[in-house]
């Protein structure tokens, strides 16, 4: 029988909550029948990245608690799909927000080389990661040890994260007045989410749940600025 | 490093997400806020109640379990404040549903002393409940229990959440679509926290609440981002997705209303009425300042020479040289090439 704890049950209620809300997010998206905006479909292709790293978030949970057989295995799975995810929501995030202002800073191959060639990089780590347990593993008994690359590659996500918002925060048109706002709760939020995860020990991960959140708000607060 | 005890980290975790999604929503709705606006009000004052519900869920957390510090009274009020402050927002939500589907005020004030019958029977039950314990208590090691009349007290609470969907589905029954708002988006997160908080040992409702207060402010945005701000109806911005509507057979348009307003009025006068008179099979686009539109979805028997004397009363009433025209729908024209013959789209 297997036993859930506290702070398991927490992360599953966030995972799904995530899960639920970016759903109620994207229908809304069509309900609103602005088909063909490049930035808009930017926007939902960060959506569907959440999901898949909440959804990658609660398979490695479940399978921690030894649910499933070859738990060890799926708990694997279910995190490389989290931290594969995590990396490429922080790329299409920059991405969105260099697409939604039309920011020319820069181009091609130094686009190509700041912007993508990282986010590859990171994902092609997360893939290899199976084998070589550079960010995570789990032992035998299935527990999870973080790797060497572990906080690395949360800064590297920080910075992706930051590009975007000094992407949006750069922008000098009429909207900029407009998302300063958003900008700063979604970005406290966040650090706060995050630094408590960090902070408090054995706290659940705040990372799909903030993440969606600083999303769906930055989006709707420059939405109808523009 | 800091420790909190482990049997309630689970709640914190929760109950913290909730507190910042909702102080979020607050934020965002505080700086949206238009003054005049009573939905937008009643809006605030929901967001409000809930932001205070995920905190006191929040802080209640730390003060639950004989470890804990803190009194007894003290846990009693704060989860007297969290069940109230949930009283509260669902009362706030009927309203806002009535506010945002009906638009009439003169109605609601008419069963206002209907809907608070429930709000003063919950908040007497929760006052009484501090003192008897009739309806949930903390016993000496600070731990929550309920009792049988817990299940009638949540049963009359969620009355309203049952009135806003009655008052919704009875308006899409009567008037087709309500675009921008849909109940269920509200509903489905609510019940996925209700469900978890039987079925886990964590307290998933005021999760499910914050979520669906932001489906909800996401609804409100997107319908702020297709509304003329000084006459409250669509802008410009909405043409493309009502002719994207009527491409998919969502609406027929059997007649058109063109007005030419003049310049440098003050119009609003005539915004109001003219919406006092349109049927509510209809949109009204504004596309500029001296271009407004109407299109009528519905049956148009005998409505021509009616709008067209009402329209021509306000005139002279407000004084406004208001000059308007009609373009009906032929026989053989399909509802699109009728829309796109007679609306340029995107100017």
């Amino acid at each position: 029988m297997f036993y859930l704890t506290n702070r398991d049950y927490a992360t599953l209620i966030m995972d799904t909550g995530t899960i639920l809300m970016i759903l109620g997010v994207i229908i809304l998206l069509f309900r609103q029948g602005e088909k063909g905006r490049p930035d808009l479909n930017s926007f939902l292709m960060l959506l569907i990245l959440t999901i898949v790293m909440a959804a990658g978030d609660m398979l490695g949970y479940l399978s921690d608690q030894k649910m499933f057989p070859h738990s060890r295995m799926l708990a694997t799975l279910g995190m490389t799909v989290f931290y594969a995810g995590f990396l490429l929501v922080a790329v299409s995030w920059l991405h969105y927000c260099r697409v939604r202002f039309k920011h020319e800073g820069l181009s091609g191959r130094t686009r190509f080389a700041f912007e993508y060639l990282p986010g590859m990089i990171g994902t092609a780590l997360v893939l290899i990661n199976i084998f070589t347990g550079w960010i995570f593993h789990y032992d035998e008994t299935v527990t999870y040890h973080r790797g060497v690359l572990f906080i690395p590659m949360y800064v590297a996500f920080a910075i992706f994260l930051l590009a975007g918002f000094l992407c949006l925060a750069r922008c000098r048109d009429h909207s900029r007045g407009g998302i300063l706002i958003p900008l700063c709760i979604c970005a406290l939020t966040m650090i706060f989410g995050i630094s408590f995860t960090f902070l408090v020990s054995n706290s659940a991960s705040f990372a799909p749940i903030g993440i969606a959140m600083c999303f769906v708000f930055t989006h709707m607060g420059i939405m109808n600025e523009v | 490093m800091f420790d909190i005890d482990q049997s309630i980290i689970g709640d914190v975790d929760v109950n913290l997400a909730a507190a910042l999604l909702m102080g979020g929503v607050l934020i965002m709705t505080l700086w949206r806020s238009r003054s005049g606006k009573k939905a937008d009000t009643i809006f605030l004052f929901m967001v409000i109640a809930a932001f205070v519900g995920a905190v006191a869920g929040l802080v209640i957390a730390f003060f639950e379990g004989p470890e804990s510090p803190g009194s007894l009274a003290l846990v009693v009020s704060i989860e007297t404040i969290l069940e109230l402050s949930i009283t509260i927002q669902l009362f706030f939500l009927l309203l806002y549903v009535f506010l945002t589907i009906h638009d009439n005020r003169d109605y609601l004030i008419r069963r206002m002393k209907f809907y608070m019958i429930p709000l003063v029977i919950l908040i007497v039950l929760s006052i009484v409940n501090i003192f008897t314990g009739i309806i949930w208590y903390y016993d000496g090691n600070k731990m929550y229990h309920e009792m049988g009349l817990y299940t009638v007290y949540n049963l009359i609470r969620y009355l309203y959440l049952i009135l806003a969907i009655y008052q919704y589905a009875r308006y899409r029954k009567e008037n087709g679509q309500a675009r921008f708002f849909s109940i269920w988006f509200y509903l489905v997160p609510i019940l996925w926290g209700t469900i978890l908080e039987w079925v886990t040992p964590i307290s998933g409702f005021i999760l499910g609440n914050a979520i669906a207060n932001v489906i909800l402010f996401i609804m409100i945005s997107q319908k702020v981002g297709f509304t003329d701000e000084g006459s409250g109806f669509f802008n410009i911005r909405y043409l493309k997705l009502l002719s994207e509507k009527i491409k998919a057979g969502e609406y027929e348009p059997h007649l058109l209303i063109r007005y030419h307003l003049p310049e440098k009025k003050d119009l609003s006068d005539f915004f109001r009425m003219l919406k006092e008179i349109l049927p509510d099979q209809c949109d009204t686009v504004k596309l500029d300042d001296t271009n407004c539109i109407t299109v009528i979805y519905g049956d148009t028997r005998g409505l021509i020479n009616m709008l067209s004397e009402d329209i021509r009363m306000i005139s002279e009433e407000l004084c406004l040289n208001i000059e308007f025209d009609y373009v009906v729908k032929q026989r053989d024209e399909t509802p699109v090439k009728f829309f796109e013959k007679n609306v340029v789209i995107g100017g």
